[in-house]
């Protein structure tokens, strides 16, 4: 898996130009360069929705709590690294 | 046979006719050589039947082609359109086509290798006397869908209190029973073969038909076996046509509670899905005019999107069904 060193002023990477279509709170993604297709679950669609190319780690991390119960002493900044590496992995993320 | 081609009669003509059907806001006509076929079709879909339409502009041709054959035809805008086409989507896998160079023959694995269909050009020659019917019924279904109007689900219909109740799944997953069940509550109950959705607008209509129940089901609702007339329209598989009564309200068209069947257990248990979760499900029972997954999903996504959707395991049918009205209930207090 990619690794992603971000810091919480860091801004996220660029996603790439892809069809989204929200299914509930999910967002599925069309790759039609692979042929794939993603289901992001709920706090991916958020994180990939981040992925605008103007919104930092700190305030994506404000819009998971607000849409989640995060409990106490979760490394949430590690969950967005992890979440971003999987994005960055799928090839949905525009290359740096 | 006239001689004239199909697209362009006029309601009578020279020992052929044609009727118009309207179904899910769509006017389409059937045109055939024999006319007892188009009575046939009246008497089976009276409450389709429409006045001739001159903008009607998709249409099939039925001919008989002797022995018991039955070529049909698929016209859109006057012109021919090609049915071996039909097959393109997952929901046709049931279709396996019989190797032969010269001859484009298929048979369906419920009825058992024999060729059933073989396409002549763009025509469909049903080749089971037995079949002509479903096979018609087959190639007017995949018609509608062709438009891309329309999307169609393998689900049955009911509705209760004004919500359409719409039970997925696959066959013998138990969707007449409970559908039956739900009947017994006071449920109006549409079919359970198909529901079709209208697109962009996503409005329901359901295919109406009598419902079909197997001995199981009827030993679970209760009923006595012994005393009911089977017929196997698959061999080995026995069904009993209930007798079909009418709703008391046409089928709600844009109140809906799509309910997932997902096998059975001692009790009744209905959760709410996710979106991504039913849109998978959803995908699987979709038939559309475009094989594309991509867009199969987002039709999907957007159904969930539109109406709540529920994993359902059956219980016994009646408490099944108290289930759901309960659920029901809840959403429109």
């Amino acid at each position: 898996m990619t690794q992603v060193l971000l810091a919480e002023n860091e801004t996220l990477p660029t996603r790439r130009p892809l069809s989204g279509r929200r299914a509930g709170d999910e967002i599925l993604v069309r790759d039609a360069e692979s042929g794939q297709i993603h289901f992001l679950s709920a706090s991916a669609a958020i994180i990939w929705e981040c992925c605008d190319g103007a919104t930092t780690a700190a305030q994506c991390m404000e819009k998971i709590r607000a849409r989640f119960d995060v409990p106490g002493g979760t490394d949430l900044l590690a969950d967005v690294r992890a979440t971003v590496a999987s994005l960055s992995d799928r090839g949905l993320l525009a290359r740096a | 046979m006239s001689g004239i081609p199909l697209a362009e009669l006029p309601v009578t003509a020279g020992g052929c006719s044609r009727i118009y059907l309207e179904f899910a806001e769509q006017v389409c006509w059937i045109a055939s050589d024999r006319a007892e076929m188009l009575r046939d079709i009246e008497r089976a879909l009276p409450r389709l039947l429409h006045e001739p339409a001159p903008d009607a502009h998709f249409g099939l041709g039925l001919h008989f082609t002797g022995l018991g054959g039955l070529r049909i035809s698929a016209f859109h805008h006057g012109r021919p359109c090609d049915l071996s086409t039909m097959f393109e989507g997952p929901e046709w896998k049931l279709f396996t086509r019989i190797p032969d160079e010269r001859r484009r023959l298929f048979s369906n694995s419920l009825f058992g290798d024999e060729p059933l269909i073989e396409f002549i050009g763009g025509d469909m020659t049903v080749l089971q006397e037995a079949r002509r019917d479903l096979c018609a019924l087959l190639a007017f279904n995949w018609l509608l869908l062709r438009g891309e109007r329309l999307v169609n689900l393998h689900a049955a219909v009911c509705a209760l209190n004004g919500q359409a109740i719409i039970l997925i799944g696959p066959s013998g997953a138990g969707k007449s029973t409970l559908a039956q069940a739900l009947r017994q509550r006071g449920a109006d109950v549409y079919g359970d073969e198909w529901a079709y959705f209208t697109l962009p607008n996503y409005r329901l209509y359901a295919w109406e038909r009598p419902l079909c129940l197997r001995p199981g089901g009827v030993d679970a609702l209760g009923g006595n076996r012994d005393a009911i007339s089977w017929h196997e329209a698959k061999p080995g598989d026995p069904k009993w046509s209930v007798p079909f009564t009418p709703p008391k309200e046409p089928c709600p068209r844009d109140r809906a509670h799509l309910f997932f069947i997902d096998g059975f257990g001692e009790k009744p248990t209905i959760r709410p899905i996710r979106g991504g979760e039913a849109a998978r499900r959803l995908v699987q029972g979709i038939a559309y005019g475009r094989a594309d997954l991509m867009v199969r999903l987002e039709i999907a996504s957007d159904l969930v999107n539109r109406y709540p959707c529920s994993l359902l395991t059956i219980g016994r049918p009646s408490e099944t069904g108290a289930a759901i009205e309960a659920i029901l209930g809840r959403e429109n207090p």
